[in-house]
């Protein structure tokens, strides 16, 4: 019988040579150069199985006690963090490096990316072992070379430093860490665990007591993880979840009993993670486990069911044993063998695969050829999954189950590891969209204690200080890069208890990026400002959604506002520019034929903004022309921008709309009309009192409304 | 009648399915493959004692399966939505899912 994925070799054959002892670095890279696949790509079957075993005997050398160089290790390099981890030695090594990149901004640390590498060189002399490649990373990196040099170290002596050299492909040199040894493991989890009422849960099972494909040895929970290099630390003795007897769960009610038991849960990626022993799920006891936690930040929690598999018995433990590390094997993300071409992105199936992610009644042979081969481990692909997946494609909580990729931008929708600003962002929309409505966004900056902070107040993206990134239905992410940008002398603000906060609203549909909420879906958005001490304050994600069209007006106006000179007409609040012909002709479609159209009050405030105002035409080799305000127009044209937007979630939101009130003030002046200044500054606090504002927002638009009044006419 | 336990497996992102015995439609939904545990959806089907055709459709692909039981036949049915066809599984114990 041969194996389902390679005709050369026989079927149940092991991925990888299964061996517990401690593999020395000599060792490591002798059979590397033995199988003739040091630093090529195609290295995974060949070298991982080893030359044939005269010639291995021939590579041995004798070697003195050494300490292992393999494990974790960290470093820093001005306001950059390195991860790194080694992988040259020690239990089942693999020959590869990995590492996670996080960025220290003031109090906040952010991840930022992952690079990995494998197949890696390793040369090794008695005094160092020196690893060099090139690596593939998340992020956009111009050295993508590594050379990592290890010293050796007895094991009487303290681990050495790792001394890690990025460098360009032409061997320039880039930035240099010296990273100092952290641990043996390649990454630690805190498992938590709960047990239902009357369930005994699972607690070691002795490999030797039936026939299996390793050697005999006492395997934990903890323990088979250390076998893939994870250390899985223990929070604490079990919790009893006390529920009626006969019970069954449900995928929503596993997620709210983990909630509420999951002393660590949190709404944020982290190496922790918690199982449930309870007994039966509603599907019924063909279901032995379950990694439910698929929404929101996902697989931070998985279940194993007892009502088929409960007792003391070798299978019934071995039955135990299998399905916890299987579920807690999908909260790192890991897919069924048989079903790797189903992840994003897909890889190859492996049916034949002797590891926890496999169904053992879908192994070829069924289950008895699966238990006899069996060696009580992840493949070798999953264990590298484990050990060197990018961050977020790993870590609980990071990219929903089955996505591995990495996502562009990736770092805007890192969580910042710690959080020490004393000021926070909120970045909001108060509904959804309609497709090809201008997409505004509301940012607040606020401190969060009561002794004043100095910030400035600067939160439109135009000024430099605040990014926003998109993350678009498709998996993609854009940052918004805005059309025009101030360069500006920042002015401060002291935001303390009497003023907590500064406000500014931002159109992002269109920029240096092109359109970026050109099709229906849900959009994640998320904002970072800069503050005057350097540190990066990020908001929470924001997730907007566009609706798609149900009409045939719907679709007619979402294609006259789809374009990106209509984008930037919005960008500009309108133009009389010769080169803004076309969108003007769309803007004026949209208003015509489209008059009842919710949108159409868009076609109106750009109309009627810049006609509020005299509008200078600079052409080459003419005579600077001045288009004259029209301001009755103009005011007609806003005041009904105004009326569609009064009733709380209609029209515009409550920033833009101060802005139109303004403009409307100022174009009456203009115009010598006084009274009816006066009358719509009435009209702007009237509207603004409805909505139950805080008193220091209220002062805030008493404040402005005034300085429309009296002063230059300007908005 | 004896009931039988069809369970639709992998590979589904919402498609509709219809499932009939013997030409009749028994049941129809749009059905997702959970995959931490690699089901989407168990119908249970009687079946006469005579046996039946036990007849798996999806519309979209198209892709159809057509699983005939003997006399007294009352195995437990898996299917599954692969590369644009479905496959099926048959076993005398359900299927146990992780």
């Amino acid at each position: 019988m041969t194996s389902a994925n390679d005709p050369t070799a026989p079927a149940g054959v092991s991925q990888g040579a299964f061996d517990l002892s401690e593999v020395p670095v000599e060792h490591v890279a002798a059979m590397a150069a033995l199988s003739g696949t040091e630093g090529s790509a195609d290295a995974d079957a060949a070298a991982l199985r080893g030359p044939a075993p005269d010639a291995l005997q021939a590579a041995r050398i004798a070697v003195p006690m050494r300490r292992i160089v393999s494990g974790s290790y960290r470093g820093r390099a001005g306001l950059w963090r390195l991860d790194l981890r080694v992988d040259v030695d020690g239990v089942r090594p693999l020959r590869q490096v990995s590492g996670d990149f996080f960025r220290a901004d003031g109090g906040t640390v952010t991840y930022t990316g992952s690079f990995a590498a494998r197949n890696v060189n390793v040369a090794v002399t008695p005094e160092a072992v020196t690893i060099t490649a090139v690596v593939s990373a998340s992020f956009p990196n111009s050295c993508p070379r590594v050379r990592i040099i290890i010293p050796r170290r007895t094991i009487l002596q303290a681990a050495g430093e790792a001394d890690v050299q990025w460098l360009t492909n032409g061997g320039q040199a880039g930035t240099r860490y010296l990273c100092l040894w952290e641990s043996r493991y390649f990454r630690t989890v805190d498992l938590e665990e709960d047990v239902e009422t009357g369930v005994t849960p699972f607690e070691s099972y002795n490999t030797g007591a039936l026939s299996s494909g390793g050697p005999a040895r006492t395997l934990c929970l903890a323990t088979a993880f250390i076998e893939a290099g994870i250390e899985m630390r223990l929070t604490g003795e079990p919790g009893t979840i006390a529920t009626a007897p006969g019970g069954t769960w449900s995928n929503a009610e596993l997620h709210a009993a983990m909630e509420a038991h999951f002393r660590h849960w949190a709404n944020q990626p982290q190496w922790k993670v918690w199982l449930l022993h309870a007994r039966e799920h509603d599907l019924g006891s063909s279901l032995a486990g379950i990694m439910f936690d698929q929404r929101g930040r996902q697989r931070q929690g998985c279940a194993v069911f007892y009502a088929a598999i409960a007792g003391t018995g070798a299978t019934r433990r071995r039955d135990q044993l299998f399905t916890c590390m299987h579920e807690l094997g999908h909260c790192f993300n890991l897919y069924h063998s048989f079903s790797k071409t189903f992840t994003t992105p897909p890889r190859p199936d492996r049916p034949d695969a002797l590891s926890w992610m496999n169904y053992p009644q879908n192994f070829p042979g069924g289950q008895a050829a699966f238990w006899s081969s069996f060696p009580f481990q992840f493949d070798d692909p999953d264990t590298i999954h484990l050990r060197h997946g990018f961050r977020d494609n790993v870590i609980m909580g990071g990219n929903p189950f089955g996505e591995g990729a990495a996502l562009e931008g990736l770092g805007y929708f890192a969580e910042p590891e710690q959080g020490g600003s004393r000021l926070a962002l909120e970045l909001r929309a108060d509904r959804s969209f309609r497709l090809g409505e201008p997409v505004v966004v509301e940012l607040k900056l606020s401190t969060r204690r009561a002794e004043g902070i100095t910030v400035h107040r600067h939160l439109h993206p135009a000024d430099g200080f605040v990014t926003i990134a998109i993350q678009k239905p498709g998996g993609g992410t854009v940052v918004h890069r805005p059309l025009i940008e101030h360069c500006i002398r920042p002015e401060t603000v002291v935001l303390d208890a009497d003023h907590p906060a500064i406000y500014d609203s931002a159109y992002i549909g269109c920029g240096e990026e092109g359109l970026a909420f050109g099709a229906p879906g849900l959009y994640r958005l998320r904002a970072v400002y800069l503050a005057l001490d350097g540190s990066r304050v990020v908001s929470d994600t924001l997730e907007l959604r566009v609706r798609g069209t149900h009409h045939d007006q719907d679709e007619a106006v979402a294609d006259l506002l789809l374009d990106e000179q209509v984008g930037k007409l919005f960008t500009l609040l309108g133009s009389e520019g010769p080169e803004m012909a076309s969108a003007n002709a769309r803007i004026e479609r949209l208003v015509e034929e489209h008059r009842t159209h919710p949108l159409a009050l868009y076609g109106e405030l750009v109309q009627g903004y810049v006609r509020a105002k005299p509008f200078k035409l600079v052409l080459a080799d003419e005579p600077v022309q001045v288009c004259q305000a029209r301001p009755a127009e103009a005011v007609a044209m806003l005041d009904r921008v105004v009326d569609a937007s009064t009733a709380p979630g209609k029209g515009l939101d409550s920033i833009s709309l101060n802005q139109i009130f303004r403009r409307m003030i100022a174009a009456l002046k203009t115009a010598g009309d006084d009274k009816g200044a006066v009358r719509i500054g009435k009209r702007m606090l009237e509207t603004y009192r409805k909505r139950g504002l805080k008193p220091h927002v209220m002062a805030e638009i008493e404040r402005q409304r005034d300085e429309a009044l009296g002063g230059t006419g300007s908005a | 009648m004896p009931a039988i336990t069809l369970d639709l497996q992998e590979g589904f992102a919402g498609e509709t399915v219809e499932v009939r015995l013997d030409g009749r439609e028994v049941w129809r939904g749009g059905v997702r493959t959970d995959w931490s545990i690699g089901l989407a959806r168990r119908v249970p089907v009687e079946v006469p004692a005579g046996g039946g055709t036990v007849s798996v459709t999806v519309p979209s692909q198209p892709a159809s399966i057509d699983l005939v039981l003997k006399p007294g036949e009352a195995p437990v049915l898996g299917v599954s939505l692969i590369g644009g066809g479905l496959v099926a599984r048959r076993s005398d114990e359900p299927f146990r899912y992780f």
